[in-house]
């Protein structure tokens, strides 16, 4: 469904060049749900916009591919990618608040999205559309949220809004941006049950990203892991999560956080995405880092035959068990 | 409803402005250093010439009954009469307002257009060449005098090409009688008078354009970072998001930086009314300003009162007017 090969995308700053997205690769199936997780900062928003063509000045994507049913979104005129937006490929945003108009009506800004991609439809028309959008949303009294404003609606309606103007025209692939992040605890859950159900019943597929690794450990069929602008380990969540092939996911699920709590572990910093490490840029942090980790980028490799599963990493060998890792190391400091 | 409550509350600084203002026009007498009677009369004024300027001032009666006197004048319509012709104050005034106003408002929507394409380009193409360059004409523009822009203006377009009259006024040589609004575009239209509208558009051109162009860079500036702003916000990116074309997008981003922009629109008109006084001696248009600039070279003081009671008076309704236009448009004051 979505196939996305090496992009990477650069923000010019006053500091220098952003290395924000160095040639991330994940793909998406059908009907699945593939979670990016990753700490702050490491790229994760600005690879999805990449992909949505959402990538403003300074920033600029260098080069890639993202495939969606056999169209390279990074080739096509941006006329052409537009109109796939909002009706292909829905997007909500982290902040419901923000995404929406602050002056328009809900029913104004449903008209808009529905005619930028439907043509020349009356208001009733528009409006009925609408309606059913926010009824399949779970907005119990719709009538009254039409005719109102962004900033009468709680954060839970809000993104339940969002959510309805991003399914309305009945897109195949949703791509939500932490989408419970700036929502109480209790609502989180719903809006992701929300968001569950609107891809399993439809047969949608979903990018999901998130903080979370619980989130992802419930809700994606597929995780990618992403760290300082790369995808280092991606697989099936389950496999992943059962037996982590990368040490930075290790890390990352022997200190799962709560839910709701930010990634933050490890000892050292991430590195600067200015200054970009010539080697695996996990290599400062990682407890097993070899020589060859400073120097030498790792390929993404397959773990264990496993399909789809993939790692870059130094310490895993292609055919090799991620368990015999250990004697890897072993070897390689007694040698 | 909110709206209306905060309308009220709006209304209920009126008179205190208005208050304000009368004080100071009030006071503007007494702060004239010296004997404002001698000031006013001229150093070889006789002591009768003297005396006489002194009762005319009102300045032989205590301080109170002259505020008294003058805010009762004020009620009835009577501003007094200028130290030099005589003629009533408020009769000019009559005939120089909307003379002014006229002129200011076509210059403004001039500077709307120029000032917020400049402005709504430059933001939209941050950081790439249309960007540089609609910021450099900004800076031109804002470094331009505005009675330098005026000459070079009639030196162009009438000098040499002959595309605009003479800088004689609002009409030149005619026998149009202004009324009943006092305002020329307004009464030949009311009156069918097609020729003599043509002939007061056509006079309006270049001083509208000095004007218009000199404060489009203020437009240029306020619309180039309140849309800057506007664009980066998330609304913008969710609508893009959504596949809305880009004019709809950039419609978006306006819908939410136009108060400033209103608000600051406001505040050049208000300083238009008796500050466009040069374009309007250039072009001897008989406004407002150009009556402030002439009456305080003279120290015409009861003029000089007129003139600031009357574009205070003008500041303080578009204040208001542009208030209460913003919020009425702004859904989230408008409900609770
Ligand atoms: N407009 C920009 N100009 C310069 N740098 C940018 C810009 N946008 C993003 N970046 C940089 O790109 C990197 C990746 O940012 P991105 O927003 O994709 O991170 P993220 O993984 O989504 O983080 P978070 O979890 O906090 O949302 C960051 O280092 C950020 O500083
Ligand atoms: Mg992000």
């Amino acid at each position: 469904m979505l196939e996305v090969e090496n992009v990477t995308t650069r923000f010019r700053s006053r500091r220098g060049v952003v290395h924000a997205v160095n040639g991330v690769s994940f793909r998406v199936g059908s009907s699945e749900i593939v979670g990016i997780v990753g700490e702050s900062g490491c790229g994760k928003s600005a690879t999805i916009r990449s992909v949505l063509g959402l990538i403003q000045p300074p920033g600029e994507i260098v080069g890639g591919r993202a495939v969606f049913d056999g169209t390279d979104l990074l080739a096509i005129p941006a006329g052409a990618l537009r109109r796939l937006r909002g009706s292909e490929i829905g997007f909500v945003a982290q902040n419901p608040f923000g995404s929406l108009n602050p002056i328009l009506s809900v029913a104004a800004q449903f008209h808009n999205l529905i005619v930028a991609h439907r043509g020349r439809l009356s208001r009733k028309q528009t409006r009925d559309m609408a309606l059913q959008a926010l009824q399949s949303v779970g907005i119990s009294g719709p009538e009254r949220v039409l005719d109102g404003y962004a900033h009468e609606l709680s954060g839970g309606m809000a993104q339940r809004v969002v959510i309805g103007m991003a399914t309305v025209l009945g897109p195949r692939l949703l791509v939500a941006d932490e989408p419970t992040t700036a929502l109480d605890m209790t609502i989180q859950r719903q809006i992701l049950d929300l968001l569950q159900d609107l891809v399993r019943k439809r047969e949608r597929s979903m990018i999901l990203v998130t903080h979370d690794l619980g989130v992802v450990a419930q809700y994606c069929d597929r995780v990618v892991v992403m760290y300082a602008g790369k995808v280092i380990e991606t697989g099936p969540t389950a496999q992943v999560f059962a037996r982590p092939a990368h040490p930075y996911t290790q890390a990352l699920l022997g200190s799962v956080p709560r839910r709701g709590e930010e990634i933050g572990i490890l000892a050292g910093r991430v590195p600067s995405l200015i200054d970009y490490p010539p080697g695996c840029a996990f290599s400062n942090r990682c407890v097993h880092a070899l020589d060859r980790c400073a120097r030498i980028v790792p390929a993404s490799r397959p773990v264990a035959g496993e399909d789809g599963w993939n790692v870059s990493c130094h310490l895993v060998s292609g055919d090799a068990d991620p368990l015999s890792r250990e004697e890897d190391v072993r070897a390689h400091r007694a040698g | 409803m909110k709206a209306i409550r905060i309308i009220g509350k709006r209304l209920l600084l009126i008179p205190i402005s208005v208050f304000a203002l009368v004080t100071l026009c009030f006071a503007l007498v007494q702060i004239i250093p010296g004997d404002p009677a001698i000031t006013v009369a001229g150093s070889y004024a006789s002591p009768q010439e003297i005396a006489r300027v002194r009762t005319e001032l009102g300045l032989d009666r205590p301080w109170h009954e002259r505020y008294l006197a003058y805010v009762g004048g004020l009620l009835q319509g009577d501003l007094g009469r200028s130290l030099f012709t005589g003629r009533p104050i408020t009769s000019e005034l009559a005939r120089r307002v909307p003379a002014t106003l006229q002129l200011i408002t076509l210059a403004l929507l001039v500077s709307w257009i120029l000032g917020l394409s400049l402005g709504v380009a430059g933001a939209y193409f941050r950081g790439s060449w249309p960007d540089r360059v609609t910021r450099g004409m900004i800076t031109v523009l804002q470094s331009v005098p505005d009675f330098l822009l005026s000459l070079l203006l009639i030196f162009v377009l009438y000098f040499m090409w002959q595309l605009a009259p003479a800088p004689v006024g609002q009409l030149g040589l005619s026998s149009f009688t202004p009324g009943p609004t006092g305002f020329l575009l307004i009464d030949t239209l009311l009156r069918g008078d097609m020729a003599t509208f043509l002939q007061a558009l056509h006079h309006l051109m270049l001083p509208v354009l000095s004007l218009g162009i000199v404060y489009s860079a203020y437009l240029g500036r306020v619309g180039r970072s309140s849309m800057t702003k506007a664009m980066q916000s998330r609304q913008v990116e969710f609508a893009r998001a959504c596949g809305l074309p880009e004019w709809r997008v950039v419609q978006y981003a306006f819908l939410e930086a136009r108060a400033p922009i209103l608000t600051y629109t406001a505040i050049l008109f208000g300083a238009l009314v008796g500050g466009a006084s040069i374009t309007e001696t250039i072009f001897a248009w008989q406004g407002v300003g150009q009556w402030g600039l002439e009456s305080i070279l003279k120290v015409d003081i009861p003029v000089i009162q007129g003139v600031i009671l009357v574009s205070g008076m003008v500041s303080i309704l578009v204040y208001l007017f542009l208030d209460v236009l913003v919020m009425l448009l702004d859904p989230r004051v408008r409900y609770e």
